[in-house]
C-alpha cells in the first residue's frame, strides 16, 4: 500500500466506520485471443490498479464512459471475475481467492442488478416462483412462510400481489426492474451492485425506480455501489462519486464537492458534456471531450488521460499520477484547484 | 410568404393489428417546421414518436395506414406521390438518421463503398470526384483519418464513428431536411455531446431543418428552437423551448421536468426527492377515456375523466391539451396548471 492510500484512509476513518467492501490494488484483466489456437495475444485491462473503499449505508456512484471498466469493477468486486493482481475484502475478510463453496454464503450478502432486468428473470417462470426460488435456496423452508415472504416483498417494491401469477414479459420496463430488486432483496443482503439500474427506463418511470432505491436504502440500511452513465441520476442518488477513466479511478469525492468544483480535467470535461437543464443555459462553442478513450488494451504512458487532455504537459506523458491523499482525491499532476 | 418547408396537418395513423383491429398510433397531429429550424419531439417510450417520423418518409410497414390528414414538403402533399416519386425526395431533399447507426450501414461493405454509392445515388460525381467528396464528408462530420476510416468495415468503428459515418452519408446529398431519431440515445454522454455540436454546426452551415426525436428533455434543451411533447399518440403540449422550459403548461410536462434529475438544481435541491409521476404509460388498445393522462395527473377532475381536452392556444405560439390550462365552457375552473402548480 502506498502512503497516499493510507492517507485516503485515514482521512475517511476520522468520518465512517471501517468499510464493508474494499478493493485493494486490483487489476482485472480480460485476456485477447488469436489465431486457431487461441493464443493470448495481450490482455484488455478493464480494471488496472483500482483501490476503493466502500462505506456502510453509503452510496458510491461510480461514472466514467462507456468502456472505462465500471461493470468490470462491480463484477470484480462481487467475485464474478477473476483477478489478475489486488486483494479483495468484504466485511474485513479478505474473498480474493474463496472457492465458490465458502463465496455460497456470502453471495447472498451482496447483490447485483443489471440494466436490463429481463435477461436475469426465467421467462417461463411466474413472478411468485421467482421471488420463492432464492428464498428456498438460502433462507426459508415452511411454504407458507414463502409466500408470506413473498408478498412481503412485492409490497416492498411497489407492486400488487396478484403479480405473483403472472410472467416477466406481462410487465413494463420500469415493473419488471422492481420484480428483479425484489428479487435481489429476498436473500436479505447488505451491499448491492446497481449496474446502470435506470439507463433503459423511460424519465418517468426512471425517478420513481430511483426513488425506491432510496427509500429502501433508508429503510433496511443497504449499501449500494451504483455505476450509471447519466450523471444527473447519479448525482442524485449517490453520497460519493468515483470518476473513472480508462481502468483507474481519476477522481473520489463527495458528491456535490465533486460536481460543484471538479479537480480533475476530465471529470471537469464529463460534467460539460452533461445537457444543459435549460435552454439559456446553452453555451455557444462549448468545449466538448474530443475523439474517444484509447484502447485499454494498450494504455498511453504516464497519465492515461494526456493523450485528450487541454492542460497536457511534458510531464502528464511520462509520470503515471497517483490519487492524492486528500478526502477529495484526484489523480492529476495539475489539478484545477 | 411561402409555405413552411415542412408542414404536417392532422395527420393520424392506425395500425392493423393480428387480431384484425386497428389502433391509432399518432392521432391529429399537426406541426410546421421553417427552414433551418430545429424541432424536437419529445415523449416517453410508445408516444408515437418515430411512427410519426417515419411517416414523413412514407417507411412505415405494410400494416400501417394513414387514416386522415397531410405532409406537406414546400406545399406538396407527400401522400399523394408515387412510391418512384418518393425515391427521389428521399435521401436527397429529406434524409434520416436513427438512434442504431447499423440500420443504415451495410455490415459487408466498406463506410467508403456506402458514402460513394450515396453520394452517386443523388449527384453527378463519379469516381474520384466521388471519392473526394466522401472524404471532405468525413472530414466534416469529425472523423480524423478519413482515408483510413474509408477502407474500413463498419464493425470496426465504435458506436460513436458509426453514427458519425451514418450522418456523413445522410448529409451528402445536402437534404433540407434532416430527421433524426434519437441519434444519441445509444452514446455516452461525451459522444452525445460530440454528435448535438456536429449537428449545430452542419445546421449552421448548410441551414438545414432538423427535425429530432429524443426522450430526453436535456438533449431538447441543448437543441431545439420549437418542441413537441407526446404522450400516447398525441401531442398534449407545443412552445418555443425557452417558454417550455421557463413555464411548462401540461401537467405530463410539468411531471417530467420535475422528474429530470439535473446537475444544474440548485444547491441542496438534490437531496429532496424526486417528484415522479405514478403509474405507467397507457397501452395503445387501453387508453382511458377522456383526457388519456388523467389516470396519471394530479389535477384530474370529473370533466378530464368524461372528454378530451382538445390541443388548444395557450398564449402566443403555444398549445396545450389540458382542461386546465384551457377549461370547457360552462365548468368552473379551480386549479391552475401554471409552472408552479406543482
Ligand atoms: N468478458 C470480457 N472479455 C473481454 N473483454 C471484456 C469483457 N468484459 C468487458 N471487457 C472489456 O473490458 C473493458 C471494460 O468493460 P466494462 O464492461 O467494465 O466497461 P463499462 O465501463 O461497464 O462500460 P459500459 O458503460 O459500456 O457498460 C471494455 O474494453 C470491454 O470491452
Ligand atoms: N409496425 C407496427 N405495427 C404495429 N404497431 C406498431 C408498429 N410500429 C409501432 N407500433 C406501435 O405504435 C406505437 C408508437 O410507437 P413508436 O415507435 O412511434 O414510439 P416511440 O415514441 O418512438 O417510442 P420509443 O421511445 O420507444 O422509440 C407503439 O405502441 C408501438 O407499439
Ligand atoms: S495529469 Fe496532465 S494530462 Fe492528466 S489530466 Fe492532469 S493535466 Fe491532464
Ligand atoms: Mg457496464
Ligand atoms: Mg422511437
Amino acid at each position: 500500500m502506498t502512503t497516499e492510500v493510507v492517507n485516503q484512509e485515514s482521512a475517511h476513518n476520522a468520518h465512517h466506520a471501517l468499510p464493508i467492501a474494499r478493493l485493494d490494488n486490483v487489476r482485472t484483466y480480460y485476456p485477447i485471443r488469436r489465431g486457431v489456437f487461441s493464443r493470448t495475444a495481450g490482455y484488455v485491462r478493464a480494471v488496472d490498479g483500482v483501490t476503493l473503499n466502500i462505506y456502510p449505508g453509503e452510496t458510491l456512484g461510480l461514472v466514467g464512459e462507456s468502456g472505462c471498466g465500471k461493470s468490470s469493477i462491480g463484477r470484480t468486486l462481487l467475485r464474478l471475475e477473476d483477478v489478475h493482481e489486488g486483494r479483495i475484502w468484504f466485511e474485513q475478510e479478505e474473498i480474493t481467492h474463496f472457492s465458490e463453496r465458502r463465496m455460497k454464503p456470502l453471495r447472498t450478502q451482496m447483490q447485483l442488478i443489471f440494466q436490463d432486468p429481463y435477461a436475469s428473470l426465467n421467462p417461463r417462470q411466474r413472478v411468485g416462483e421467482l421471488l420463492a426460488e432464492p428464498l428456498r435456496a438460502h433462507r426459508l423452508s415452511v411454504n407458507a412462510e414463502i409466500a408470506a415472504e413473498v408478498d412481503r416483498l412485492l409490497e416492498l417494491v411497489g407492486l400488487p400481489r396478484s403479480s405473483k401469477d403472472r410472467f416477466p414479459h406481462e410487465f413494463s420496463g420500469g415493473q419488471r426492474q422492481r420484480i428483479g430488486i425484489a428479487r435481489a432483496l429476498s436473500v436479505q443482503p447488505k451491499l448491492i451492485v446497481c449496474d446502470e439500474p435506470v439507463s433503459a427506463l423511460d424519465v418517468s418511470i426512471q425517478a420513481q425506480i430511483l426513488n425506491l432505491l432510496q427509500d429502501l436504502q433508508k429503510e433496511l440500511g443497504l449499501t449500494y455501489l451504483f455505476i450509471a452513465h447519466g450523471l444527473g441520476a447519479v448525482k442524485y442518488i449517490s453520497t460519493r462519486i468515483a470518476v473513472m477513466y480508462l481502468g483507474q479511478i481519476v477522481e473520489l469525492g463527495d458528491k456535490n464537492r465533486l460536481f460543484d468544483s471538479p479537480r480533475h480535467p476530465y471529470t471537469k470535461l464529463l460534467l460539460d458534456a452533461n445537457p444543459v437543464s435549460h435552454p439559456r443555459l446553452r453555451v455557444r462553442e462549448k468545449v466538448v471531450l474530443d475523439g474517444e478513450a484509447p484502447n485499454p488494451a494498450s494504455p498511453p504512458r504516464g497519465c492515461r488521460f494526456h493523450t485528450r487532455c487541454p492542460y497536457a504537459q511534458a510531464k502528464c506523458r511520462e509520470q503515471e499520477p497517483q490519487l492524492d491523499g486528500s478526502i477529495h482525491a484526484a489523480a492529476c499532476h495539475y489539478p484545477l484547484w | 410568404m411561402t409555405a413552411p418547408l415542412l408542414e404536417i396537418d392532422r395527420l393520424s395513423i392506425g395500425f392493423k393489428t393480428d387480431n384484425g383491429q386497428a389502433v391509432t398510433v399518432v392521432e391529429d397531429l399537426s406541426l410546421t417546421a421553417a427552414e433551418g429550424e430545429t424541432i424536437c419531439i419529445v415523449g416517453e417510450s410508445g408516444s408515437g414518436k418515430s411512427v410519426a417520423s417515419q411517416s414523413i418518409m412514407r417507411l412505415l410497414g405494410e400494416n400501417a395506414f394513414i387514416q386522415q390528414g397531410e405532409i406537406r414538403f414546400k406545399g406538396d402533399n407527400l401522400l399523394n406521390k408515387s412510391e418512384k416519386e418518393l425515391r427521389r425526395i428521399r435521401g436527397k431533399d429529406i434524409a434520416i438518421i436513427f438512434q442504431e447507426p447499423m440500420a443504415a450501414l451495410n455490415p459487408v461493405f466498406t463506410v467508403g463503398h456506402q458514402l460513394r454509392e450515396a453520394i452517386k445515388l443523388h449527384s453527378k460525381r463519379k469516381g474520384r470526384e466521388a471519392k473526394e467528396y466522401a472524404i471532405d464528408l468525413l472530414r466534416r462530420v469529425g472523423i480524423s483519418r478519413p482515408e483510413s476510416i474509408m477502407n474500413g468495415y463498419p464493425h470496426t468503428l465504435s458506436g460513436g464513428m458509426k453514427q458519425r459515418a451514418v450522418i456523413a452519408m445522410a448529409i451528402a446529398s445536402k437534404p433540407q431536411l434532416l430527421i433524426a431519431d434519437e441519434p444519441t440515445t445509444a452514446l455516452d454522454v461525451t459522444v452525445q455531446a460530440q454528435i448535438l455540436q456536429l449537428l449545430k454546426r452542419l445546421q449552421e452551415g448548410s441551414g438545414t431543418t432538423i427535425v429530432l426525436i429524443t426522450h430526453d428533455l436535456g438533449v431538447v434543451a441543448e437543441m431545439a428552437d420549437k418542441v413537441v411533447v407526446m404522450y400516447a399518440g398525441q401531442i398534449v403540449e407545443q412552445a418555443d423551448a425557452e417558454s417550455l422550459f421557463d413555464r411548462p403548461l401540461h401537467p405530463y410536462t410539468q411531471g417530467l421536468m420535475h422528474a429530470m434529475p439535473s446537475l444544474q438544481k440548485a444547491a441542496g435541491a438534490n437531496d429532496e426527492r424526486l417528484l415522479s409521476i405514478p403509474g405507467t404509460v397507457p397501452a395503445l388498445n387501453r387508453l382511458p377515456q377522456g383526457c388519456r393522462f388523467h389516470t396519471r395527473c394530479a389535477y384530474t377532475q370529473e370533466c378530464c375523466k368524461q372528454s378530451t381536452p382538445p390541443l388548444a392556444a395557450a398564449g402566443e405560439n403555444r398549445l396545450v391539451r389540458c382542461w386546465l390550462a384551457v377549461p370547457p365552457t360552462g365548468i368552473e375552473q379551480n386549479a391552475t396548471a401554471g409552472g408552479n402548480a406543482i
